[in-house]
């Protein structure tokens, strides 16, 4: 057992590891851990993964495999198909203003308003003889960032917006704002 | 039945029975009829005709008709199964299953070896990792040295071409993908699974509940 230098305090008593593990009451279904080795890693092939770069040494675990980067393409993620999309554009005007143009915009793209709150306005494509209720094609939400200052945000998801009708909206929209 | 069919054929050509659909796919029939829904944005962005042309495929991907590229390209032509450039209803629902979760394995390995052999040579050549890698890489506006490119293209070929012919065939391709199982995420759309809720659609409530008596 190791000689303890320490002075020991009766009131505070810290026992070494090998105290404890010679403890009768620690020992009760004690399995000492094993350590994993890895019998295939040498020093060699360290040496070699680090020392060899530069040099046509394939086996170095540095390079990634070509098809692993070529599936991180935004190209390759056909996920747009189903999201949404959104635009943000500024205004010079107050709210009411602001809200004013975006009625106008929307009358320009053919769709109609629906105000839900202060800040908000949905809008909606015609009615097309389908029997489909009126989904809402187009929101717009205005935020406030000063008195004279808003921004707004205009979002359109995959299900229900019809994409002519949102690129429309937003390419007057932005004209009147300007 | 028959009063959705003629209707939707007379402005939806190639369109089919949203019954037949499901039960050729993954999807259920209010599922193909959600897909509908999706299909008709789409298709009515560029030109109303009822057709997904490049331009609108591009378009709601990328939400910029312009934005050409190699791997839409290629994805494109995948989904184009008659090739006559344009996509119809069924081809879109037969190709968007191959992206469902509940999609066979084997059908996603399939497609993605089709979609990496460029030329459908039947083999995915160097040449064709080389020319991805690098639309990759311009994508990324990565800029890695020649011979770096060419490392990653060794390792990658000695990893996946067993036989050493300097190309990977469809058997490799199968071996390769199930020692690097990550290669697979890009073919599935887990948001395929809630589409329903994600694409309401009230038209075809009649449809629906043929089915169900």
């Amino acid at each position: 057992m190791k000689k303890r230098t320490r002075r020991i305090n009766p009131w505070y008593y810290e026992p070494h590891v090998d105290e404890i593990l010679e403890d009768g009451w620690f020992r009760i279904d004690y399995e000492p851990a094993e350590a994993i080795t890895n019998e295939k890693a040498s020093l060699e092939d360290v040496y070699q993964a680090f020392h060899r770069i530069g040099t046509r040494k394939i086996q170095s675990p540095r390079f990634v495999n070509a098809f692993q980067l070529i599936a991180m393409s935004n190209h390759l993620d056909l996920s747009g198909l189903l999201e949404e999309q959104k635009t943000k554009l500024g205004s010079r005007h107050p709210m009411t203003e602001t809200i004013e143009k975006i009625e106008v915009a929307a009358k320009d793209a053919s769709l109609s308003v629906e105000r839900t709150n202060s800040s908000k306005v949905k809008l909606h494509a015609p009615q097309k003889l389908t029997r489909s209720i009126s989904q809402n094609t187009v929101s717009a939400e205005v935020i406030e960032v000063t008195p004279t200052h808003c921004m707004i945000e205009v979002s359109r998801s995959s299900s229900t917006g019809e994409i002519r009708s949102y690129k429309e909206f937003c390419r007057s929209l932005s004209s009147i704002l300007k | 039945m028959g009063c959705f069919s003629s209707k939707h054929r007379r402005q939806f050509p190639g369109h089919e029975d949203p019954v037949s659909l499901a039960s050729q796919t993954a999807f259920t029939v209010s599922e193909v009829e959600a897909l509908f829904e999706l299909f008709k944005s789409i298709s009515s962005s560029v030109i109303d005709d009822g057709l997904i042309s490049k331009e609108e495929f591009q378009l709601a991907l990328f939400k910029n008709r312009k934005k050409e590229n190699l791997f839409a390209n290629r994805i494109f032509d995948l989904f184009d199964v008659k090739h006559k450039g344009v996509i119809d209803f069924g081809d879109f629902v037969r190709a968007l299953n191959v992206f469902h979760p509940n999609a066979p394995h084997e059908d996603k390995v399939d497609f993605s070896f089709k979609l990496y052999d460029l030329d459908s040579t039947g083999f995915i050549e160097r040449q064709e990792v080389k020319q991805m890698l690098i639309a990759l890489l311009c994508e990324s506006e990565m800029k890695l040295a020649d011979e770096t490119i060419e490392i990653i293209l060794d390792k990658t070929f000695v990893d996946a071409d067993v036989n050493q012919d300097g190309k990977i065939d469809k058997e490799e391709w199968q071996n390769f993908v199930s020692r690097n199982p990550s290669l697979m995420k890009i073919m599935t759309l887990p948001y395929l699974r809630d589409i329903t809720t994600t694409f309401p659609s009230f038209v075809f409530n009649s449809e629906v509940d043929e089915i169900a008596t």
